[in-house]
């Protein structure tokens, strides 16, 4: 009988202890959720942070055009020259596999210290998922998520620790070349035509529209216009994405330019213009492309001339800093 | 689903283990069983057809050599030939199965490659076949059970369900381990209740699985991603280091994926056999072969090495080798011979392509070696008077160790023979180790990356250590006191939830062995 109560009291002290041990690790999840969380809806909060991070050491109201979008944005248009050219400020605030809700929440960053009057989207973006809902994730992981956040943003860790904004020299240089990726390598692209005529429309990313409106009413209520431009990528752009992208772009009232169309205008050597077979353009493919899209932002937005104006003289150190010709018809 | 997402360990299983235990004894097989079914189906829908009908066979088939064994009118030689042709069917029909879904497109292209030596154009279109979760792993346990029945160590089972529960148990199913039927079979029918303490040390040790892989394995995937998708214009350093990545990453996911496994075993009071015992404390590679996928090998050891070793062509052979070239080479032939058709059966078993073949041979080639040098390499270390205990040879010998492990698995993750010879030879003709410190930061890990990765490594070493010397980490951590222990176990828990390389930021990582 003794036995049995013993016996009894040891299963009433484990499930005791076993509760205990779950309710101080739902504590604990809780209470780092609370240190943690963010109340922006972001998909990469490590780039999210680093860039912010970027854009505070910018002198404010200093930049004129902020770019928007995947890796297409970050190697294909270079600030430095477009300020060496047509005397702009331009920012790059692209990072990788960008969503629409780190884009809303970007620009958000953006015009809190900052008066752009002209914001680029770049259109591959517009074929993910906007919102920051992984499409691998479960209901289970983001019911979990919900009740805990901290499973959500635990990789704040990295951004509070990340002093400068961004680790190795890498990220530094990039920095310096606000927010364009400087890279030189080649690897031609073989296939020829990728812009096929066709009627059809590709699908685009859930909630793509819900987000572009917000950006799109962000933007305007802030005085900017909101521009939808796709670079030339044979293996990410197509037609159908031309297509789908224009009817996105008639719906909300947004110009849209594809310069897919103008790969040869623009005078795009896919045998040595391309870092990785016509995903991405080296610097060489990126120099032809702003040469070519800088005018068209000129012309289109008369964007003034800060040459002459000493509160950016920043940009001019930054151009001498960076030891690159950026002249026109000159390369290297 | 899988093993490392939070809808296996923290809805799947413990609906499964509530479930399971209020339910009375006798309907707790059912349970497992629905269990089961419900895992795979999540994974591989309507292929669990494939899983149903290898049940039914093998249960059949099992019934079918014990019914042959009884048979009074036959002489037991014709017992034993009539019993080896039914083995060799129900082999043959898995086997098959296994080879179409899985090896048809590797034979249809090697095949068109070699008529294209002669010059004749022909062309292959590869078919996209469907394969069912775990088929690599179940048809070899399968094949253990008939063969088992038919040398007479197992007895054929009666029960459909006993075949089914064995054949499907889901933390086993996705990649192992390679179960004996006597091992799980009985406990997994009985319904033991779940006891505390095999709840307590299941999930500590799926705990520790997480760690493994969470935090270290999907950790550097990006930096190897990243190095053999971009060899060929990196510094042979870089190769060579994303070598090594690799192999941790390998054996952080694999050995971490065992842990989540033989957790969730241990709850139910399922002893699964261990995989991996510490094998980077391997001297040699035939020892890291005991060490590494142990299941595996021991399966090969079992219903290959030996069978081959003693078929009577085999010993035909060696004895006329033997009368010719001496007892020193005779002695060699069987067991080399057994060893190469291990080693096929290895390479191939790991997937259809020629880099895992090629994995295959390698190790053939250096265990052949080790084995004939073996006996002269004593007896010069006794000649030389070299103490083979001492730090400086054990340290030699666990560099070698590394360095052939390590050139093993970079042909291993080669998407293609060529590539890894490619970086191969990068390693030798174009290494800067400066380079390697220069371009650190391009490599898609950051300092912060490495930082967490490098400490999970130390934290996995040590009790790599204490598991050599056959300390029971978790036995010794029960006996600690109570806000020690659980400090201990929600400091790692925290610790996987803040540092695990999950959700933003991160791209998904496949479980590497789930593809076989």
């Amino acid at each position: 009988m003794q036995d049995i109560r013993k016996g009894k009291n040891m299963t009433k002290k484990k499930i005791l202890g076993s509760i205990g041990f779950l309710l101080i690790l739902a504590a604990l999840l809780l209470g780092s959720s609370f240190l943690l969380k963010s109340d922006k809806d972001i998909d990469n909060v490590v780039a999210f942070e680093r860039k912010q991070n970027d854009l505070n050491k910018e002198k404010e109201n200093s930049i004129d055009v902020v770019f928007l979008g995947d890796s297409e944005s970050y190697s294909a248009f270079i600030p430095l020259k477009m300020w060496n050219d047509e005397g702009f400020t331009s920012y790059i605030c692209g990072t990788s596999l960008q969503r629409l809700c780190d884009s809303y929440a970007l620009i958000q960053e953006v015009y809190s210290r900052q008066k752009p009057g002209v914001v680029v989207i770049e259109t591959n973006c517009l074929f993910r998922t906007a919102s920051s809902q992984k499409e691998e994730s479960s209901n289970v992981d983001r019911l979990y998520a919900k009740i805990f956040p901290i499973l959500k943003y635990h990789t704040r860790w990295k951004a509070y620790l990340d002093v400068e904004g961004g680790t190795g020299k890498d990220h530094d240089k990039e920095r310096k070349m606000k927010g364009f990726k400087y890279r030189t390598g080649i690897e031609p692209y073989m296939k020829g035509p990728w812009m096929h005529n066709t009627s059809e429309s590709e699908k685009l990313g859930n909630q793509v529209e819900e987000y572009l409106c917000k950006i799109k009413d962000y933007v305007t209520s802030k005085g900017g216009e909101l521009l939808l431009v796709s670079v030339p990528s044979p293996t990410n752009w197509s037609t159908q994405k031309h297509n789908a992208t224009s009817e996105l772009a008639d719906r909300l009232g947004l110009d849209f330019i594809d310069m897919n169309h103008d790969a040869d205008e623009i005078g795009i050597d896919w045998n040595i213009d391309t870092k990785d077979g016509g995903n991405h353009l080296n610097f060489e493919g990126a120099f032809k492309l702003t040469e070519y899209f800088e005018k068209i932002l000129v012309s289109k937005y008369n964007l003034p001339n800060h040459k002459n104006d000493s509160y950016y003289s920043d940009w001019n150190e930054a151009l001498k800093n960076s030891k690159i010709n950026y002249d026109k018809n000159k390369k290297g | 689903m899988s093993y490392n997402f939070l809808a296996y360990f923290a809805l799947f299983l413990p609906i499964v283990i509530l479930i399971y235990q209020v339910v009375p004894q006798k309907f707790r097989f059912v349970v497992l069983l629905i269990a089961d079914y419900a895992f795979f189906i999540l994974i591989s829908r309507f292929l669990i057809v494939y899983l149903l009908f290898a049940t039914v066979l093998t249960f059949l088939f099992g019934l079918w050599i014990e019914k042959i064994s009884l048979m009074e009118d036959l002489s037991s030689k014709e017992k034993t030939k009539k019993k080896r042709k039914v083995l060799a069917l129900g082999i043959i029909i898995n086997i098959l199965i296994i080879l179409v879904l899985k090896y048809t497109n590797f034979f249809g292209g090697a095949v068109v490659d070699f008529i294209r030596i002669f010059n004749k154009n022909v062309e292959f279109r590869p078919i996209r076949f469907l394969v069912p979760i775990g088929i690599s792993f179940y048809t070899l346990q399968i094949i253990s059970y008939l063969t088992d029945v038919y040398r007479g160590t197992q007895k054929a089972e009666h029960k459909i369900v006993k075949i089914a529960l064995y054949l499907s148990f889901f933390p086993q199913i996705m990649e192992g381990p390679i179960a004996r039927y006597h091992e799980t079979a009985d406990a997994l029918f009985e319904g033991k209740p779940i006891q505390f303490n095999n709840l307590k040390f299941g999930y500590q040790r799926i705990i520790w699985g997480l760690f493994k892989k969470i935090v270290i394995a999907d950790r550097i995937f990006p930096a190897v991603k990243y190095i053999y998708r971009d060899y060929y214009m990196l510094d042979g350093s870089i190769v060579f280091f994303g070598a090594v990545v690799y192999t941790c990453q390998l054996y952080m996911e694999f050995s971490g994926a065992m842990d989540i496994i033989m957790g969730s075993g241990e709850i139910f009071g399922i002893n699964l056999p261990e995989n991996f015992r510490q094998p980077f404390f391997a001297r040699t590679a035939g020892d890291f072969w005991r060490r590494w996928h142990i299941t595996l090998g021991t399966f090969f050891k079992d219903y290959i090495f030996y069978p081959v070793s003693l078929a009577k062509p085999v010993k035909k052979a060696a004895k006329k080798i033997k009368e010719k070239c001496g007892k020193t080479v005779g002695k060699f032939v069987a067991p080399t011979v057994a060893l190469f058709c291990v080693w096929v059966c290895n390479g191939l078993w790991h997937g259809a392509n020629w880099t895992f073949l090629f994995y295959g041979m390698y190790y053939f080639v250096i265990i052949f070696i080790e084995n004939i040098t073996e006996n002269p390499i004593k007896k010069l270390n006794e000649k030389l008077h070299i103490k083979t205990t001492n730090w400086l040879y054990r340290g030699l010998r666990t560099v070698k160790i590394f360095v052939i492990i390590v050139i093993g698995e970079m042909f291993y993750r080669a998407d293609t023979l060529k590539q890894g010879f490619q970086m191969f030879g990068r390693i030798f003709s174009d290494f800067h180790i400066t380079q390697l410190f220069r371009k650190f930061g391009t490599l898609r890990v950051d300092w912060l990356d490495i930082f967490i990765a490098v400490l999970g490594i130390i934290a996995v070493t040590v009790i790599g250590v204490l598991c050599e010397k056959n300390i029971k980490v978790r036995e010794k951590i029960d006996g600690w006191k109570l806000p020690l222990r659980w400090a201990l176990w929600l400091g790692l828990i925290m610790f996987i939830v803040i540092f695990g390389a999950y959700g933003s930021g991160y791209a998904a990582v496949d479980l590497i062995y789930a593809g076989y």
